[in-house]
């Protein structure tokens, strides 16, 4: 085979995986702007389900939930997983790496075990399920990730940036604000992103932690389908599908964005 | 003005020694380089002195004050590493602002300092760019001013002109030494360069595996080695062994194995009868074709093996009785129509240019030093710099 024949072939194999991967938001996208109620073919366009949306104040009110917990948990994790990188840094080699494989597990117990642990201990503390509870249990669940993604980032800046601050004249505190944050916040927005992105998905977590009449956008879509789907699950998702493609794209740049 | 004293430093890395018992004193205003090769601890001592890191042992002191519990961005140093780390985050003004900011000096006063420092360095106009579109050498320049506008004690340079070309690195070399001497600023300079460290420094310590082998003027050091390492380190030699047996005048005579006598430089570690290592530099030695030059001098009878010519010189492989190899530079200038090879000529030499070594014959060389056997033909000792690495 020659090198272009090999080419072809990669280019036609990643095709494949692209349609495998977008096929099932290509139709529900379609289905969005379709007229029919039972996603009937052939597709007449319409904007019916998402002038039907702007009137489910549920579903509206589910999404905002979504938004205004996705937010601040990610906010919260993002501050206390760069600080433990931080502290984790600064700890010796040995110290990193056994800190470091802690960090592995939350991540790989399914969330589903990790809902039922979280609900088994507040109900032990005698803690009521409320919003505390649900954002306590989104911010675990979250930190790892932030830790493990900041810590890389970390592991790649040259030490001698801090070096030069100090022998400047900088205070530890002067040093860190104004030369070590800037250079790792390629990966603190990636990490905040990456939050966001867990949170504002989570279904088990949330679903278990959440206090009687409040709903995420995940739990709504569930409790939506399993009553009886409406096409306004196409057209929400396929804004939701929208902005996450919005919000990523930047953050995977500044991701590779490369100082030098 | 500051003066820093080093006092039995002892540092190690997992037990690897960085720094053994390490003494140096280095006058204020005085351009010092640390001289050795890679993994000599050279930048150790370097980053000691800064307090990047803290002795294990012994102690720094500047203008006699001892500097230990002295933080880091209190020690008034300017250093400038090897890769610049200039952050890439800020512009060439931000920069160089970084230190004066942290001084809290007055801005208007700050901007006087950074355009007179952008001048100095000849870097006028380039406040608003960014590292990354700078040139290995505009790089290297920031850095400096970076370290300098803050007025240090004390200025360090860790092999900051390794990563420029020859061209540049060399034209960087002269303007280095005329800044400093501007400036006055008492400056320790790291590189494993030896031709660097000759042409730049007061004095240079030739360093090895954690230890000073030698401290001195440039010209002394590399005339005068004290052994086979630091002979070799800082240029191409010529090594002898042989038997001191006798002295005539303040010479030592000492016989080679060949039976040929000698006269060297009396080194007192050693008497009538012991066996010694003699070193000569190439550029020392004259060729002749018809007779040795004088009786003033030693003489050896050589064949031309390889001749190499690499523009203001021109190198020449011979070889003596029982194999003996010797190199001799010439200008070439001085000899336009150059023996031939196989040609037999005479080699001489005089013996205040012949160095006894304090170590005795076969003391153990660690790497970079080679035998000048072992030398690939055709090389200066600018090229040998990259095989020194």
């Amino acid at each position: 085979m020659n090198e272009n024949a090999i080419q072809r072939s990669a280019l036609v194999y990643i095709g494949v995986i692209l349609v495998f991967l977008y096929a099932p938001l290509l139709v529900m996208m379609l289905m969005a702007f379709n007229e029919s109620r039972i996603n009937q073919l052939p597709i007449i366009f319409d904007l019916v389900w998402f002038e039907r949306l702007a009137q489910n104040d549920r579903l509206i009110a589910a999404t905002s939930n979504s938004i205004i917990l996705a937010g601040t948990t990610s906010v919260i994790a993002t501050v206390l997983g760069t600080f433990a990188s931080l502290g984790l840094n600064a700890t010796g080699r040995r110290g990193k790496a056994l800190l470091q494989l802690f960090l592995i597990p939350p991540i790989t117990i399914p969330w589903l075990i990790f809902a039922v642990a979280l609900l088994i201990m507040f109900f032990w503390l005698r803690v009521d399920r409320s919003l505390v509870t649900l954002m306590f249990g989104h911010v675990t669940v979250q930190i790892p990730y932030v830790i493990l993604i900041v810590s890389a980032r970390f592991a790649t800046v040259d030490r001698s940036y801090e070096d030069a601050a100090a022998s400047l004249g900088a205070p530890p505190l002067r040093v860190f604000l104004l030369v070590t944050l800037p250079l790792i916040l390629p990966a603190v927005v990636a990490a905040f992103a990456f939050a966001f992105a867990i949170s504002f998905d989570n279904f088990v977590v949330s679903y278990f932690l959440s206090p009687p009449g409040v709903s995420t956008l995940p739990i709504e879509i569930y409790t939506a389908i399993r009553t009886g789907f409406t096409p306004e699950i196409n057209a929400v998702s396929t804004i939701v599908f929208v902005i996450s493609v919005v919000c990523v794209i930047p953050a995977a740049r500044y991701l590779r964005f490369n100082f030098n | 003005m500051t003066n820093v004293t080093l006092e039995n430093i002892e540092y190690r890395y997992a037990n690897v020694p960085a720094a053994d018992s390490v003494s140096l004193d280095i006058q204020s205003g005085e351009f010092f380089a640390l001289l050795g090769p890679s993994g000599s601890g050279k930048t150790t001592i370097l980053r000691l002195i800064a307090g990047f890191i803290k002795p294990q042992a012994g102690r720094i002191l500047m203008d006699g004050e001892d500097v230990q519990e002295l933080a880091v961005y209190k020690r008034q140093i300017g250093f400038v590493f090897q890769n610049f780390a200039l952050f890439p985050h800020m512009t060439v003004e931000q920069n160089i602002a970084f230190g004066l900011e942290s001084q809290r000096v007055p801005r208007q006063l700050m901007f006087e300092r950074i355009h007179n420092v952008l001048e100095m360095v000849q870097l006028q106009g380039m406040q608003k760019r960014r590292p990354s579109q700078l040139s290995g050498g505009q790089q290297q320049r920031v850095a400096f001013a970076r370290a300098i506008v803050t007025e240090p004690r004390v200025l360090l340079l860790d092999e900051p002109l390794a990563s420029l070309d020859r061209k540049l690195r060399v034209e960087m070399q002269v303007e280095l030494r005329q800044l400093q001497q501007r400036l006055k600023i008492t400056t320790l300079f790291v590189t494993h360069d030896q031709e660097e460290a000759l042409t730049l420094a007061d004095r240079i310590a030739v360093m090895q595996t954690g230890r000073i082998e030698q401290v001195g003027h440039p010209l002394d050091v590399y005339a005068r080695p004290h052994n086979r390492f630091i002979g070799e380190f800082l240029g191409l030699s010529n090594l002898f062994t042989g038997q001191i047996i006798g002295y005539a005048e303040q010479h030592a005579v000492v016989q080679l194995p060949n039976g040929l006598k000698v006269r060297a430089q009396n080194n007192e570690r050693f008497g009538v009868g012991d066996s010694v290592q003699m070193i000569v530099r190439p550029e020392q030695m004259v060729i002749t074709t018809d007779k040795p030059v004088s009786s003033q001098h030693n003489s050896m009878r050589a064949f031309i093996g390889h001749i190499s010519f690499a523009g203001v010189s021109l190198t020449y492989h011979l070889y003596g009785d029982q194999q003996i190899a010797l190199t001799v530079f010439e200008q070439s200038s001085l000899n336009p129509t150059p023996p031939a090879l196989g040609t037999q000529v005479f080699v001489s030499w005089l013996p205040d240019y012949t160095v006894i070594l304090n170590d005795a014959p076969g003391a153990a060389v660690s790497a970079p030093g080679r035998a000048v056997q072992n030398a690939a033909p055709g090389r200066i000792p600018a090229a040998r710099q990259t095989s020194a690495r």
